[in-house]
Parts: structure tokens; sequence; C-alpha cells
């Protein structure tokens, strides 16, 4: 099979939008996520989005309004400034990231129409992806990059100092908030069809590509942008042409694609500097 | 007992009064009872050993923190450009020295967050009044511990405060460092005529810039006027130890017997 027969057919074009969707969504967010330092974060809420819908398969109602509502609920919590004391935050996403593993498992497993999915919350099944997945992936998509383009330089001020920001006039909370919503939004909307692997895998790796190789935040975004889209893009055909398991033949594509880079870098670094 | 932080008309040249204001963190207190004022064109020190409750006076101001008993009044509007401590910022972030200053123009942001030609004069403008202009360009974490605090302070400039606050800008800063920093402070205050509120926990840094001195002691705290801190024992009672306050040079030098 060529690769425009495989492009012609109707449930690869589905996946690569859900994938692009999906990659540009998660890539925006991943550049905060790390200038954030909340890396852990991300995994820990994609794996309660993905309880959130195991709990919906076991209750028989909507996986995506449960894993939504557990989500946001988690954002939320992870999202109020607390003081530590003997625990610090970090080791409660740890433990929110353990408990919310193990219980998926344990749901999946005990429920039989479940358990057929129960791959598909580790690594999603993108080639299964429906028409109002994508809709609904579009809508999320254009809503968070909407919040980018009106307040880019407000989020990155108030990620970075603030306090400051709250004194001169800028309002912390809820600007952050704003991140941390568009945050859990977007990984439980992606987490049904893209899995934790992947949603974890596109917060991180894009975000890097873009610190590697720019200096300035906007290029950074731009480059995690593109490099998302690249990697969603072949990595899907790769994934198609050889009958390898979509979301994990992305990310391998997409990992491969960022160690090719750090290597052209080192590379032309040590020329330059020779 | 009122416990609140509320805008007001105060008359005079009242910037902020303290009332009876007791401040501290999860029940624990950290201030009791603090009665003074920050008026126009003051240029007031608060002094005090590390974990004091310095910061928690600025965060009591900038609304940060709400007093547990007692009020402060602010005058309305009041413009606070805040120089937060320097190392409290991650270096993560790739910014340059314009983006950090630009910052401070924030709050006036158009649609897309555009900003005016008015507002990139007003950044230029800070960036002259710290001497760093032609490292516009340069990235932020690049940059010496002075070099940053400059920029800090190029930061609240651009905002156009009628109130700035600093906290700890000398920190880590050797002795060329903390002189030029205190210098450019000083200049802005009498050049400017903005009224400086600095919290140090160096007396001897200090000294010969300031006009008032709030002291912090044992939850406490002392305003003295700088001609009077020379009085008789009052420093030596407030560290509780043997310290003077001498001349050297026409600059008055802290001394520890």
């Amino acid at each position: 099979m060529s690769l425009i027969e495989i492009l012609k057919e109707d449930f690869v074009q589905y996946a690569l939008f859900g994938s692009l969707l999906i990659g540009v969504l998660c890539s925006i967010l991943g550049v905060y996520v790390i200038l954030k330092r909340i890396v852990f974060l991300g995994i820990a809420v994609s794996e309660v989005s993905a309880l959130g819908v195991a709990i919906g398969l076991f209750m028989g109602i909507s996986p995506s309004l449960t894993s939504l509502l557990l989500t946001m609920l988690a954002v939320l919590v992870f999202w109020i400034p607390v003081k530590e004391g003997s625990i610090s935050k970090e080791s409660i996403i740890g433990f929110t990231y353990v408990v919310a593993a193990a219980l998926s498992v344990i749901l999946i497993a005990k429920n039989p129409l479940a358990e057929s999915r129960g791959l598909d919350l580790v690594s999603g099944n993108l080639l299964y992806i429906q028409k109002g997945d994508i809709v609904v992936l579009a809508v999320v998509t254009v809503a968070v990059a909407l919040l980018q383009v009106f307040f880019f330089k407000k989020f990155i001020f108030v990620s970075f100092d603030p306090e400051t920001a709250n004194t001169m006039g800028i309002r912390s909370s809820l600007y952050d908030f704003l991140v941390y919503l568009s945050l859990g939004l977007s990984v439980a909307i992606s987490m049904k069809v893209g899995g934790v692997l992947f949603v974890f895998g596109f917060l991180v790796v894009p975000a890097l590509f873009g610190f590697l190789i720019f200096r300035r935040i906007p290029l950074i975004l731009l480059g995690a942008v593109v490099f998302s889209v690249v990697s969603s893009f072949f990595g899907l055909l790769v994934s198609v042409r050889f009958d390898w398991p979509t979301s994990p033949t992305i990310l391998t594509f997409a990992g491969a694609l960022f160690v090719a880079a750090v290597l052209i870098k080192s590379v032309s670094g040590a020329l330059w500097h020779d | 007992m009122a416990r609140e932080r509320k805008e007001t008309f105060i008359l005079g040249k009242e910037l902020i009064r303290f009332n009876g204001v007791s401040l501290g963190y999860a029940g624990k207190v950290v201030l009791e009872n603090l009665n003074f004022s920050i008026d126009e064109n003051d240029f007031l020190g608060i002094i005090g050993p590390n974990g004091c409750g310095k910061t928690t006076i600025l965060r009591s101001i900038t609304g940060r923190i709400s007093p547990s008993a007692g009020s402060i009044e602010i005058s309305r509007k009041l413009r606070l450009g805040y120089v937060i401590q320097r190392q409290f910022l991650d270096e993560i972030f790739p910014f340059s020295v314009r983006d950090v200053v630009e910052m401070g123009r924030y709050d006036r942001l158009g649609l897309f967050g555009r900003l005016s030609s008015e507002d990139r004069e007003v950044v230029e403008e800070s960036l002259d009044m710290v001497e760093l202009r032609h490292m516009m360009n340069v990235p932020f974490r690049s940059l010496s511990g002075g070099q940053k605090q400059r920029v800090l302070i190029a930061r609240a400039l651009a905002f156009q405060p009628e109130l700035m606050l600093l906290d700890e800008p000398t920190n880590d800063l050797d002795i060329a460092g903390e002189n030029k920093i205190m210098d450019l402070i000083h200049e802005i205050h009498h050049k400017k005529g903005l009224t400086v509120v600095i919290v140090s926990h160096l007396l001897h840094v200090i000294l010969n810039h300031v006009e008032k001195l709030l002291f912090i002691q044992d939850h406490r705290a002392v305003m003295r006027s700088i001609d009077k801190i020379t009085e008789d024992g009052f420093i030596s009672e407030l560290y509780g130890s043997r310290v003077k306050i001498g001349t050297v040079g026409g600059k008055k030098v802290v001394i520890a017997e």
C-alpha cells in the first residue's frame, strides 16, 4: 500500500486529524508544563483522566464525562497553592498517580466490557477515533489557542513571577487557573483517544524540542507545535504502513526525531566552537 | 477588631497606614500591633534579622496576606512597584532583558497583548535609568546578580509606580555591588521623587541612604528617623549586644563592639 493510498482511507484521515489536534493542544500546554516545572503533574493528571474513563466504563455512563469531571477536579486540587509541610506537593502528585493507575487496572479487570479497552487507556487507539471526538478536540484546540492569542504574555508573567504580577495589576490566580484549566480540559479530551502514554508524551517531547532549538518563548511554542505536527503525520503513516500500534509508534518517532535534533545540535555546536 | 486591607482616601501625605496590625501565617503570629505610616516621598528601610517578618510586611502592603488583627489603609489606586528577591525567580524562563522590563507594562496591554509605542518608550527610559539599555537583548539568566537586580528595578520603574517596594535587593552581592544598587535606588528616590520602601537584614547597607528606619525585633516594630538612631543605647538594646553607629569619611558605619 502506497502512502497516498494510506492517506485516502477515512479512518487514517480521522486518526491524522485527531493526532494533529492532540499534538497541537498538548505541545502548547507542554511548554507551560516545562516552564512551571510540573512535568510529573502532567502524567498524574493523564492517569487521573484514565481513571475517569475506567470509572465511566465500569458504571456504564459516559467515560468522557467522568474523565472530564475527575480531571478537572484533580487540576483544581493541584492548582490550589498550599504551604508545604512535611509532605511535599510533588509526593501528593506521585501518590495520586499511583492510586489512579492501580484503581484503573482494577476497574478495567472487573469489567468484561471494558477489559477489551484496557490497553487503550495506556496506549490509546487513534485509529478508532470518531468524527464527534474530532469536533470536540477541534473546539478545545481553538479555545486554548484563543486564550493563548489574547493572554499569552500574562500567562507567562504569572508563571514566572506571580507575586510581582499580582502587585502590578495582573490577577495571578485567575490567569494561572486558566492555564491549569486549559491543561485539564486538554488532557481529559485527548486521553480518551490518545491514551496516557500519548498525551503525556506530547506534553513533554515537543516542548523539549522547542526548548532545545529556540531561545524565545513564542518560538519555542511554534517549534513545539510544528514538531508535534511532523511527528504525528509521519508517525501515523509508519504505524499504518507497518501495522504497528499507533500512539507508541508516533511517540517513538517523536523520540527519535528529538534525539536526532540533540545529536545535530551537539555536532553543529562542536563544529562551530572548533 | 477590624481585620482588613482597605483602599481609602487618606488625608494629608500618608500613602499607607498600619493601625494595630498583626500579621502571620497559618495561625502563627509573626508581627504584632504594628502602628506606622508611609508618607509621600519617604525613603523607608525595614530592618531586622532573617525570618523576623520584613517580607511579610511587604506582602501585607501588596495584599498577598491579610492582617489577622488591625487594619491597613492604603491610598486609593496607589500604584505599587514591586522588586522581588531575584533568587525567587526561576532561570528556566528564556527571557531577554527587554522581555522582563516589558512586564512592567503588562497591566496596560492592548488586544492580542500588544505593547503601544508609549509602552516601548517607557521600557527604554527605564532601562536607561538603570544603565542597561545596551543589554536589552541579552538573556536575563546570563546576567550577574547586580545586573539582574537592575533589570528588576527597571521593570518596577516601567510600571510607573508611586511607591516602590524592594525586598532584599542587595542579597548575595559583593560590597561594590551593594553600593551600586543602593546608589541607584538613592538616585531613583531623589531624581524621580519616588516613595521607596526597602527591606534588608543588613543595617550597614541601607544606613546611609534611607531617611527612616522601621526596626523589627521580637514580633514588634519600632520606627525611627535616621538622625535619631544614634541615640545612646537604642541600637544596642535592639540587637541585644553592644553596637554603635560611628562616622567614617562623613558616612555612618555600624560597629559591633
